[in-house]
């Protein structure tokens, strides 16, 4: 099979799939209490007008035909309006949605850089004090709530040593934010040169990537630390040793096995944290996507909700698929 | 040493049996049988011999009513196995069984030894009182003790647990009994027990094995006739004695010269040898399967697929060079006894 | 002929498992002359494993050397450091393994393994080993060895696996090689060009070769002398010609009884009894509940090693 074929058959199976999602939560999302013609018109509203605009918004009509509405709505591109924003969702969506994205990408990478290394240290040396520190660590890490995380730090280092700015989203309001390519500051300043913009964007990303990172490098870390040491007691690492071959290239052998289960968490911690920054984006008010959909659930504005579950999906769905495409170029195996 | 087959009655027609699996992910499939026909008639044992992936199991199993063939027909009497009517079902049922490789899988680990030894009797539908007299009766039969009954199979050691599958097999007077690899998991002390054990069963109750083995030695030693499987294809066939004396097809030739007897006088043959190993059965040569492997091939070889050719006595050979092989032809030791020195005089009681 | 390679005394090595101390080598003693082939029999269970993976330095926890001496190359390996340990596996002693596919990193191409090694031992560049490394497929008969060099291990059918393993074994021209086992996956025809192979390629190599099996059959025809363990101990050593002829345990009886179909004679020499517990080993002669020979004084003394023939130890009080 080659690579073309195999993304091929994979993208074919991606429609289905978000129709599936979409459906679910199109029904799901049907069930949030409260009724958005009561919350738009306030409520000293008369029964009258919003009878009228529970006419005018469809909402009268049966379900099935609300979401045949929905999905042929949906394939002209057009995601509904948000009553809150009075913005098509699809704008709110593509504002918000890099800030996440962003935010999500650079945490990931914090946990990266401390949970591999970790995983692979505990797996090497079973034994010793900072193995111990370590797997306390992994255990920990885990079960601290990140918005708490995010509250602590924001006490240290910012009200305390005052080294990162104020947490008000991703930038000083006196910057105005570079030029828009990708959506992402950090890209757009670098690519743009816009050199203040850039610094200011790092600086609000520090403290919430650092909460989000640490938090979840627990996932990583756990995963690092029993396949590599799986792996290095597995038969080849046996025979590897027995061939007279430096512990170093073992533990790198070991670790390239363990590659495709590692990168397999990472992905999921990916998608998940899309929608499960969300805390930690109300306590920088980063203005995310997160944010952005849970204002629609506490207020029955139903449309933001749905492209936000859709636009996770979708992002999620990607991520799978580059996961795949891991997988083929690592493991002779899934090739065939 | 040989036996005589009692030629009465055919019980088992195989005729241009066929299985391919599909493989996973594509749309080529595994070639595991290509055309096989056997015989077997009542109380005899025919051995299927070959190498590892040469579709032994999957004829045994096609045979036993647990695989579907693609193609080709399995008669058990009178019954088409592949698609036995209601009626002939119940008629079937128990006639044939099945003896796997390891002891252990075929036994539920969490069922007594006697609930084991009477769930094919269950099935059959024989009546509760008379089911656990018989299972009295086959556990003695076997050798094995009647407290084994109330234990369970991981309290028994692997030669007992064959002969629990071996009782359980034969608890409802199966007129066929498919041995698939029975011995080869067992130590050769346990090894030389079930051995004889499956002799005595077949000389009381005159039941016929399908028995499939790498171990020559005991094929010889049990069968009446020998079928040599290749590639999904008998390629030899004949009595016992024939395939042991007069080896004609380079396959079973190759094979036969390389049992290694625990004597080092032994000569090794090194005649007619073998090079590399059996082609995949997904993309299936053309010609004759032994082609590439074999030193006499040549440029028919690789384009024809040989037709069996009976070169006598009931011995079949598909292979179109029958004659140039003769020359390495030559009586296949497959041990029976120790050198002389060391077995004869030698008494037990020092 | 006689100049010694390996000598391995009194050695005893126990697994320290939760539920008992697993005495799997109770004063194993052995010599390996050079270019000569030892086998190794013995039933499942009787230490075998454990012998191979001692001399290699690598027993698995909870197993320990607890006492005797290996001496290889005027040395006492058991006193050797883990660098030197490193330098001397894969050089001066390699092993072959059963099960080759599982043995192979499942995410590298069989060559680039065999480079790996050849790498570890020589100061050959990448190019060298390389070329040393096809060299190597060649020798041991991969047919296409350019193409087999970049397959991955489970591309490769187990004979072809074992062939791999074979040129990794080899690829350093090692004083000893210890095959564990290695032929028993195999089909016949298979197993039968394996073995001539390996036995071609060590004795052009000069090297010594420890073979281990359970197939007395296969030792009848590879080794030049065997050794037959029993429940950790060599309970017969002799050479080949002189075993099969003269077999001096009855346990040697029993095994090569049972190759035999004939009934009266495995009924002979053949006993039912427990196979040896190693945690709670009797006092005596641990073949002595099994034994068609035994008697009082075997339950109640350890049985030394006694030279029944010039070159030929039996441990037994009663030796046939
Ligand atoms: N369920 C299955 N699906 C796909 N392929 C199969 C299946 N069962 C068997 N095969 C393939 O069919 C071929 C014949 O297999 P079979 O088990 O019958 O061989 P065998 O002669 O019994 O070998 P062995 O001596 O190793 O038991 C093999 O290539 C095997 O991989
Ligand atoms: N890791 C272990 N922990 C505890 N006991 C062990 C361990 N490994 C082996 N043993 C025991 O040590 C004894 C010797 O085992 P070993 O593997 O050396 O036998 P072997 O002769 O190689 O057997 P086989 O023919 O099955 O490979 C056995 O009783 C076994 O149960
Ligand atoms: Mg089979
Ligand atoms: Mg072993």
């Amino acid at each position: 099979m080659t690579i073309f074929q195999y993304v091929a058959r994979r993208l074919a199976f991606i429609v289905p799939q978000l129709l599936g999602i979409v459906a679910v939560s199109f029904f799901l999302v049907s069930l949030i209490p409260g009724d958005p013609a009561v919350l738009m018109l306030g409520p000293l509203a008369s029964q009258d007008s919003i009878a009228k605009l529970h006419a005018s918004l469809g909402l009268n009509q049966p379900l099935a035909i609300r979401f045949l509405h929905y999905v042929w709505r949906l394939l002209h591109g057009d995601l509904g309006t948000s009553w809150q924003t009075q913005r098509p969702v699809l704008l709110d969506l593509l504002q918000r949605a890099p800030a996440t994205i962003e935010l999500v990408t650079y945490s990931l990478l914090v946990a990266i850089a401390v949970g591999i290394p970790l995983g692979v240290y505990t797996a090497v040396r079973t034994q010793g004090i900072p193995s111990k520190i370590a797997t306390m660590y992994g255990s920990v890490a885990g079960t601290i709530p990140d918005f708490w995380l995010g509250l602590v730090f924001i006490f240290i280092f910012y009200n305390r040593l005052h080294a990162v700015p104020a947490p008000t989203g991703r930038l000083d309001l006196a910057i105005p934010p570079p030029p828009t390519i990708t959506g992402f500051y950090t890209i757009d300043g670098l690519l743009t040169g816009d050199w203040t913009a850039l610094g200011s964007a790092l600086a609000h990303l520090a403290l919430p990537a650092l909460t989000l990172g640490l938090i979840n490098a627990g996932p990583i870390f756990a995963m690092t630390r029993s396949t590599v040491s799986r792996m290095l007691d597995s038969n080849f690492a046996a025979y590897a040793q027995l061939s007279g071959l430096p512990r170093s290239l073992i533990i790198m052998r070991a670790f390239r096995n363990a590659f495709p289960s590692i990168v397999t968490v990472i992905s999921v911690l990916y998608g998940f944290l899309i929608g499960g920054a969300v805390l930690i984006e109300f306590v920088f008010s980063w203005g995310g996507a997160g944010q952005y959909a849970v204002q629609g659930v506490l207020n029955a504005d139903i449309d933001p909700v749905l492209g936000f579950v859709l636009f996770s999906a979708i992002f999620s769905l990607v991520i799978y698929l580059a996961v795949d495409l891991i997988y083929f170029a690592l493991d002779p195996r899934v090739r065939r | 040493m040989q036996m005589s087959a009692p030629h009465v009655e055919s019980i088992l027609r195989v005729r241009d049996l066929v299985k391919h699996f599909p493989v996973a992910g594509s749309r080529q499939v595994v070639h595991a049988v290509n055309g096989v026909s056997l015989e077997v008639y009542r109380g005899e044992t025919v051995a299927l011999v070959g190498e590892s992936g040469s579709g032994k199991t999957t004829v045994g199993r096609c045979v036993a009513g647990l695989l579907r063939a693609t193609s080709g027909i399995v008669i058990f009497r009178d019954v088409e196995v592949n698609a036995p009517s209601k009626l002939d079902y119940r008629y079937m049922r128990g006639k044939i069984q099945l003896v796997f490789q390891e002891p252990g899988e075929s036994l539920d680990p969490k069922m007594r030894i006697e609930d084991s030894i009477a769930e094919p009797l269950r099935a059959a539908r024989w009546p509760g009182e008379r089911r656990a007299a018989r299972v009295l009766e086959v556990t003695e039969l076997v050798g094995l003790q009647v407290k084994v009954l109330r234990q369970y199979p991981w309290e028994l050691s692997a030669g007992q647990q064959q002969k629990v599958a071996i009782a359980r097999a034969i608890a409802t007077n199966p007129e066929l009994v498919v041995l698939d690899e029975p011995t080869s998991a067992l130590d050769p002390t346990a090894r030389a027990e079930i051995i004889e054990l499956l002799r005595t069963i077949q000389e009381k109750l005159g039941t016929a094995y399908l028995f499939i083995s790498h171990d020559l030695s005991t094929v010889r030693y049990i069968s009446h006739r020998v079928a040599v499987m290749y590639l999904g294809m008998i390629v030899e066939h004949g009595s016992t004695t024939e395939i042991f004396r007069r080896p004609t097809h380079p396959y079973t030739i190759g094979l036969l010269s390389s049992v290694m007897l625990p004597d080092p006088r032994q000569t090794l043959r090194r005649g007619l040898q073998l090079k590399g190993e059996i082609p995949s059965p997904i993309s299936l040569p053309q010609g004759c399967y032994l082609a590439s492997r074999c030193p006499l091939a040549d440029g028919r070889c690789r384009l024809e697929l040989p037709p069996a050719v009976d070169v006598g006595r009931g011995h079949f050979v598909h292979c179109f060079k029958h004659d140039e092989t003769r020359q390495f032809q030559f009586v296949a030791e497959t041990g029976g006894a120790l050198p002389a020195s060391a077995s004869q005089s030698v008494q037990p009681s020092p | 002929m006689s100049d010694v390679r390996l000598r391995v005394e009194n050695l005893h090595s126990y697994y320290f498992a939760h539920y008992g101390t697993v005495r799997a080598l109770r004063g194993v003693d052995l010599t390996l002359e050079a270019g000569s082939v030892l086998g190794v029999v013995g039933e499942s269970g009787s230490g075998k494993t454990t012998l191979a993976r001692s001399i290699m330095g690598l027993l698995p926890p909870p197993g320990r050397i607890v006492d005797g001496r290996i001496l290889f190359g005027g040395r006492d390996l058991r006193t050797l450091t883990p660098q030197e340990w490193q330098a001397l596996r894969g050089r001066d002693i390699a092993m072959i393994v059963p099960n080759p596919r599982g043995e192979l990193d499942p995410l590298l191409p069989v060559g680039e393994q065999l480079v790996a090694v050849i790498r570890a031992h020589t100061d050959k560049g990448h190019r060298e080993a390389r070329d040393l490394a096809l060299g190597m497929l060649r020798a041991v008969q991969i047919p296409d060895p350019e193409r087999r060099f970049r397959a991955y291990p489970h591309e490769l059918s187990g004979g072809m696996a074992q062939r791999v393993v074979i040129a990794i074994a080899l690829s350093c021209s090692p004083h000893i090689v210890i095959s564990d086992d290695a032929t028993s996956g195999l089909d016949v025809t298979v197993q039968a060009q394996i073995l001539s192979l390996l036995d071609d390629l060590v004795r052009q190599q000069a090297s010594s070769m420890i073979f281990i099996t359970r197939d007395l059959g296969v030792v009848a025809h590879v080794s030049d002398r065997v050794a037959i363990m029993y429940a950790g101990e060599i309970v017969e050593m002799a050479k080949t010609t002189e075993f099969f002829d003269h077999p001096a345990h009855p346990y040697s009886m029993m095994l090569l009884s049972a190759f035999t179909h004939d009934h009266a004679l495995r009924a002979r020499w053949t006993k039912e009894g427990d196979s040896p517990d190693l945690v709670r080993l009797p006092q005596g002669c641990p073949y002595a509940s099994r034994c068609v020979r035994a008697q009082p004084r075997c339950q109640a003394e350890r049985v030394p090693a006694v030279e029944v023939a010039p070159g030929h130890f039996v441990r037994c009080l009663y030796p046939l």
